[in-house]
């Protein structure tokens, strides 16, 4: 018969169960001047290990981006650099003009011609300037432009006649 | 407005943009024309020497119908911002293109423009102006050889000719 040491199982776990209750309460714990250590803690601390103090940075991610694997041969740079589609392209609308020599593209008119009937419009644009007088002041009539030692013809008289003080250019013809 | 992909494609689309919107395009055409029916021969960059030729050529198109016409009044006095020009519409350039029927305007394309922009530019002017011409008749050049042959050809049959009828005398 066990009796005796069922009853001191009993007694044990009681006791170990009293000595559980006590820590979880924090009942046993006596507060007296203690010996305080100043230093790193040796012990680990479980809660700081679960706290991520930095955000994850760029550099952590690396092994994704991509990489050149060989280098580049010589001969697989000039092919790409010498492609034609980045080279100047050669043009072959260029022509000398009939009347003066100087080169220009066949759809656009030559430069050199078209400064000198530039400048001579302005001068005749100054002169009917300076016969209108003031600005907004266009008269409701055809204009004819007559250079030195030039008469107007009958059909001309209802015309306003600008004067030029110089001789008529070969490439401005009366007709 | 739906803010679509076909807002960003624009196959297909002849219609220029020029300046802030339609409205700020109309209003530049309309300077630009003024100018064009005051100095009859202008400067402009391509595109709106291209847009403003077809403008010009309608408003003449308006000035034909006369000076009594409401519609053709109205037109020249919203195009031609300097009202000073509205008589010289009507009096000079209608029965100047009296005779033709369509096209009053002429373009050519110019050297591009000195600035830093290097824009493209053209010359636009109507038909008649009093201005030295743009584009002279070509004349086939003398001093080609082709040509030496044929004038050498021409004075030697001359020669003959003459020849010939001193020896009938």
């Amino acid at each position: 018969m066990n009796s005796s040491g069922f009853v001191c199982f009993l007694r044990r776990s009681l006791l170990q169960l009293e000595c559980r209750i006590i820590q979880a309460t924090g009942l046993d714990r006596q507060f007296a001047p203690a010996l305080a250590v100043h230093g790193p803690s040796i012990l680990p601390h479980p809660h700081d290990e679960q706290e991520v103090t930095s955000e994850p940075s760029f550099l952590d991610n690396v092994f994704w981006m991509a990489a050149p694997k060989k280098r580049r041969t010589i001969e697989i740079n000039r092919t790409r650099r010498r492609d034609p589609s980045f080279m100047l392209k050669v043009k072959t609308n260029i022509e000398p003009c009939v009347e003066c020599g100087h080169l220009k593209q066949k759809h656009i008119l030559c430069g050199f011609c078209y400064e000198k009937i530039r400048k001579e419009t302005a001068l005749i644009r100054g002169q009917i300037k300076a016969m209108e007088g003031r600005p907004l002041n266009t008269p409701a009539q055809e204009t004819l432009v007559l250079y030195d030692s030039e008469s107007p013809w009958e059909s001309d008289k209802d015309k306003r006649i600008v004067e030029r003080n110089r001789k008529r250019p070969s490439w401005f013809s009366i007709y | 407005m739906r803010l679509t992909i076909q807002m960003l494609i624009s196959h297909g689309r002849v219609a220029r943009k020029m300046g802030l919107g339609p409205e700020s395009r109309i209003n530049m055409l309309r300077n630009i024309l003024t100018g064009l029916v005051r100095h009859e021969r202008i400067e402009t960059t391509r595109g709106r020497a291209d847009e403003v030729r077809f403008y010009a050529e309608k408003l003449i198109d308006y000035a034909k119908k006369g000076d009594t016409d409401e519609k053709a009044m109205k037109m020249a006095n919203f195009w031609l911002t300097e009202k000073d020009l509205i008589p010289k519409l009507f009096k000079v350039l209608a029965p100047r293109f009296e005779t033709q029927p369509k096209a009053y305007t002429r373009m050519a394309r110019i050297p591009n423009r000195e600035n830093l922009d290097k824009a493209a530019m053209a010359v636009l002017e109507y038909k008649g102006n009093p201005f030295p011409p743009l584009q002279t008749a070509k004349r086939d050049n003398d001093l080609t050889l082709i040509n030496q042959l044929l004038k050498g050809y021409r004075e030697q049959r001359a020669q003959q000719a003459a020849a010939k009828r001193q020896d009938v005398l």
